[in-house]
């Protein structure tokens, strides 16, 4: 292991800090709806089904539990099952967050969501985006299964898979983990990045497989790359090269 | 022969004075006046009564009320403070209450005013200020601000139909559902 002190990489390192805060702060999406919480519907007109407990509803369609409000232009709810489908511009809000989509669907009493078609989950200036996106409320689990890309104003990190562990405050992006920032003039890739922002005051950035930074053409690269965000220190495993374009 | 074309004469005339004074009355004149207001048609009226279908041996609803007033030709029947049952064929029924109601004899169909609420087997409530039972799959439509309230759904809007179960409802207008929440 070879332990690179000092070295300047603090744009990287506060791009790194900032993109994975912000994967946390994204999933923050909505505070897990009691179980208990009612759920009101309201729209243009609603069939039910008291037998099967099945509740159509159509045209202006609101959904709301607790602080949590989805609207739609079509949606379906059963009361029985406590899982909902929500169709035609969907879009979830809760609190200062947005999930836009096609289509979502609910379970387990809207303790699960999964977006897709052009799923778009907003808080504040960052984005993720991604085909579908999945979200377990009681756990704080968020997942883009494919092509997810996390956008904020300084920077964008593209993945084949984003996964958010809340709680842990922990993030994964799988598979052609692509990190890009104009601002920082910073562009990394590698086969996998993770943020741990615990214990607090160790907070790190680890990119494995295949990882190369760039920054103001000075290249690191390796077969895994430790980014020791509150040391602004890097540790490196492998084979590992540092390359210094002279300014 | 000529004494019995006078008898047969005289009956005529006294059946034609007794049909006219019937049907014009002692004031025959006063109800030719234009500012006494015409009279409607005197309607049979029970008291205390029921009135009840029945397809195949088996009742679809009874009617009672406080009075039940039919038209001559018994076409239209008017309740007062109806009290109705409607049977299913599980043995559930539905028990409904309203302060006026009109049946059309011939289509079955009922119309009721007035403070509505109905009951079903499972205690689902249903109340409004108007609503009619008819149309074929007979349904109950609910008007004017109507409420369904169902274990701990309550589902409200301008208009709702429903069968007689008060189990499969649409709403129309301003739909509302609320439910869950319940503790157990």
């Amino acid at each position: 292991m070879i332990n690179i002190k000092r070295i300047s990489w603090p744009a990287a390192v506060a791009m790194l800090l900032a993109l994975l805060v912000s994967t946390g702060s994204l999933m923050a999406l909505a505070a897990a709806p009691a179980a208990n919480t009612p759920v009101e519907i309201a729209a243009e007109s609603i069939e039910y089904d008291a037998a099967s407990g099945l509740m159509t509803a159509t045209g202006g369609v609101r959904i709301t539990q607790g602080q949590a409000v989805m609207t739609g232009d079509r949606a379906q709810y059963n009361t029985k099952s406590q899982e909902g489908h929500l169709t035609g511009g969907v879009q979830a809000v809760s609190q200062d967050a947005t999930l836009t989509a096609a289509e979502v669907k609910t379970y387990n009493n809207n303790t699960r969501l999964v977006a897709w078609g052009g799923a778009v989950l907003t808080k504040g200036e960052q984005r993720l985006t991604g085909p579908r996106i999945e979200y377990i409320t009681t756990t704080q689990y968020a997942l883009v299964p494919e092509n997810a890309k996390i956008e904020m104003p300084d920077g964008t990190m593209t993945a084949n898979k984003i996964e958010a562990f809340i709680p842990e405050n922990r993030a994964t992006g799988t598979g052609s983990v692509h990190i890009v920032s104009p601002a920082r003039k910073l562009d990394a890739i590698a086969d996998t990045a993770t943020y741990y922002g615990e214990p607090q005051g160790q907070s790190k950035v680890v990119l494995s497989g295949n990882a190369r930074a760039v920054q103001d053409g000075n290249i690191l690269t390796g077969e895994t790359l430790t980014l020791h965000l509150d040391e602004k220190a890097m540790g490196a495993q492998g084979r590992t090269k540092l390359v210094i374009t002279p300014q | 022969m000529k004494k019995n074309y006078l008898i047969i004469i005289c009956v005529i005339v006294i059946l034609a004075g007794g049909l006219y004074y019937l049907l014009a009355g002692p004031d025959g004149d006063q109800a030719a006046d234009p500012q006494t207001p015409a009279q409607p048609a005197a309607n049979l009226t029970f008291a205390g009564s029921s009135i009840i279908e029945e397809q195949d041996g088996r009742r679809l609803w009874e009617l009672s009320a406080d009075t039940i007033e039919a038209e001559p030709d018994g076409k239209i029947v008017y309740l007062h403070n109806l009290k109705g049952v409607f049977y299913q064929e599980n043995g559930e029924k539905m028990e409904i209450i309203a302060k006026r109601a009109v049946l059309d004899a011939k289509t079955r169909d009922i119309s009721m005013e007035g403070d509505i609420r109905a009951t079903a087997s499972d205690g689902a409530v249903f109340t409004a200020p108007a609503a009619s039972w008819g149309g074929e799959p007979k349904l109950f439509t609910g008007t004017g601000g109507v409420t369904l309230i169902r274990g701990d759904t309550v589902i409200t809007g301008d208009k709702i139909l429903t069968d007689d179960k008060l189990e499969k409802i649409k709403v129309l207008g301003k739909a509302r559902v609320l439910t869950g929440g319940k503790t157990e």
